[in-house]
């Protein structure tokens, strides 16, 4: 737990820096006249002191018996939520070539098939039920323009 | 008069149907776990562009409020909270379902809800107009005030360390500044993306670190999903001893409900904590609680939904959000060019008086509903997860392109959505970003606004009576919770 605090609070301490210097490239202006990067300076150099202060109570684990006490290992499921993950992030990709519909398609069955379905044909009729309900309420009523990809639809 | 022209607006057919959708997906959104009123409401975004103004506020409201009576039924029957407000309805909940009385906690929490959301109404129709008088006078530096009394509130508020909530906040804020400044009208932080000129949308933020956030949680936990009680239903009218049991806490959970849901970052979830706590304190006997007592149902559920109609003041009187939903509903109302504040109850009075009287229809049409209807809902809650977190992720994804018409903000709700999974994983409260986020344009704008005005001096905040006493108060706070730290050593 203590480890992955790390990395999350490290990240933020990188996010509250870049913020900082970015402010300062844009202009702090003065008190008369703030600039447009004044207050996102203040609030950059409180994320980043913040975090610093943060990590160095990460590093004496001040906190790690309670986080070690609170940490739940879940194993599979885990792998479960990062292939979920990935599957969006190529579901993003995906929708550009096959438009909206068929990556909607497929990101369905592998959702319906991750989900527990076993037969295809039930995943197949759950993701094309699914779709067809979404298009009609969306696309033909709403009149929701989903993106279509370099196939045409 | 008002009231009653209120009435005739909520009562003409489109606005009644309107609130019906409501409530409907508003009790079935809090019954299922994995898509909360925020979710919901922006996924139901798009419809509003094709009605009214006051239909598609009746409607969300709809959602918002249904949603507090929903979440009752999965932590009564099942032990699951439906919905973050009702976490603390499983303690006393589940164990009268253990013990064969889910009926009476059913009712009791649908009409507490139904007494609460009635009385936090009448304190919404009673306190908003005045106010709004008084809020016709506040400037820039009030404004700056008030919203940092909001953020060290919401910082406070949320629970957990208070240096992990200091980071969220700090972070909502710097992610707010990314767009086009307002005051210059030139881009800052955008990094040359384009898509980043507009500024980071709130609703991918939300279907993100709500939305997917929760679907990757409850994935993770597996198929846990609890056994529903078979229970006698029949029995949904509690009994005298149970209303002489609950109205005390019914009234209570009300006023705690309706204070909280006005402070920025209260809300339902905090209320219901909180009416929870004062019920344990005013008991004669503190060790029922926990172990089937119906004030438990009845305290919490109430107060939820007070907080509803209370968290609408700061939006209509002021045009401040005090929490995500909030935030989203008053997204909808400037998509329809309807700006909430002092000018609503001026320029938009009809749309104020219309939603005023369609939460006193919502909430009678709730409970005409909710417990008939009980059976239904209970057959919903068998459906599996493994079968519903599919189709919530297809809401999600729509909810999140439908508002811009963008596949960038539906990349950006899955971005946030892992950061979101992390942040659930290592104890991180996403409530102080998402308000950072909301208020942060509003505090750089006032802020720059002020000194401007007062050529750089700082006596601006402390010389003007209502900016002063909102700082006051925000340094109260802050001492207040260094009591404990000072008492340790």
């Amino acid at each position: 737990m203590v480890k992955r605090e790390w990395i999350l609070i490290v990240t933020l301490l990188l996010i509250g820096v870049g913020f900082t210097f970015e402010s300062l490239r844009l202009g702090l202006g003065g008190v008369h006249r703030p600039g447009m990067g004044f207050l996102p300076f203040y609030a950059g150099l409180g994320l980043s002191c913040a975090a610093l202060v943060s990590l160095l109570k990460t590093f004496l684990a001040v906190e790690r018996e309670r986080g070690a006490a609170s940490e739940k290992t879940y194993g599979r499921s885990s792998l479960r939520v990062a292939a979920i993950l990935a599957a969006l992030v190529l579901y993003i990709l995906l929708v550009s070539v096959f438009g909206f519909m068929i990556s909607t398609f497929l990101l369905l069955v592998f959702l319906f098939k991750v989900g527990g379905f076993r037969r295809w044909t039930s995943t197949l009729l759950a993701a094309l039920l699914s779709i067809s309900a979404s298009y009609l309420l969306f696309c033909s009523w709403l009149s929701l323009r989903f993106p279509k990809g370099l196939l045409g639809f | 008069m008002e009231l009653l022209k209120g009435f005739e607006i909520a009562f003409q057919f489109p606005n009644l149907f309107a609130c019906f959708i409501g409530v409907v997906v508003g009790t079935l959104v809090g019954i299922l776990p994995g898509i909360g009123p925020s979710a919901a409401i922006a996924l139901l975004l798009p419809i509003t562009f094709k009605i009214t103004p006051v239909a598609g506020l009746i409607m969300l409201a709809g959602i918002y409020y249904g949603a507090m009576y929903g979440g009752s039924l999965t932590s009564i029957l099942v032990n699951i909270p439906g919905e973050a407000a009702s976490v603390v309805t499983c303690l006393d909940g589940y164990q009268m379902a253990l013990q064969g009385r889910a009926g009476p906690a059913l009712g009791i929490a649908a009409f507490g809800s139904f007494i609460a959301g009635t009385l936090s109404v009448i304190g919404l129709m009673l306190v908003a107009v005045p106010l709004a008088n008084v809020a016709v006078n506040f400037g820039p530096p009030e404004y700056f005030s008030l919203l940092c009394l909001g953020l060290i509130t919401v910082i406070q508020l949320t629970g957990g360390s208070v240096l992990k909530g200091l980071m969220m906040g700090f972070l909502g804020l710097v992610l707010s500044f990314v767009g086009l400044d307002t005051m210059t009208g030139m881009p800052r932080f955008t990094f040359g993306v384009v898509e980043f000129m507009g500024g980071i949308g709130i609703i991918p933020l939300i279907m993100g670190l709500f939305g997917f956030a929760e679907v990757f949680v409850n994935i993770e936990r597996g198929e846990d999903q609890g056994q529903i009680m078979k229970t006698d239903l029949k029995g949904l009218f509690p009994s005298l001893r149970d209303w002489k049991d609950s109205i005390g806490a019914i009234f209570r959970g009300s006023g705690v409900g309706f204070f909280l849901g006005v402070l920025p970052g209260g809300g339902a979830i905090i209320s219901s904590f909180v009416s929870y706590w004062l019920e344990r304190k005013v008991s004669k006997h503190p060790e029922r609680l926990g172990t089937g007592a119906i004030e438990g149902v009845a305290g919490p559920e109430s107060a939820n939904n007070a907080a509803v109609g209370g968290s609408f003041i700061p939006l209509m009187v002021l045009g401040i959000p005090t929490n995500a939903v909030i935030a989203i509903l008053m997204g909808a109302l400037l998509i329809h060019g309807i700006r909430p504040g002092p000018g609503l109850m001026t320029k938009h009075l009809d749309i104020f008086w219309g939603f005023v009287g369609s939460m006193y229809v919502g909430n009678a049409m709730l409970l005409i509903l909710n417990l008939p209807l009980i059976p239904l809902w209970v057959q919903i809650l068998k459906v599996p997860y493994r079968i519903l977190f599919p189709l919530i992720v297809l809401f999600i994804i729509i909810g999140a392109y439908s508002v811009n018409n963008s596949m960038f903000d539906v990349a950006l709700s899955i971005v946030f959505g892992g950061f979101g999974y992390v942040l659930r994983r290592l104890k991180f409260e996403a409530a102080p970003l998402i308000m950072a986020f909301i208020l942060g344009p509003t505090i750089d704008e006032s802020l720059r606004q002020s000194l401007i005005v007062s050529q750089g001096s700082f006596d601006i905040f402390v010389s003007r009576p209502f900016s002063l006493a909102f700082l006051v108060l925000g340094v109260a706070i802050i001492l207040y919770s260094l009591v404990p730290i000072f008492r340790r050593r």
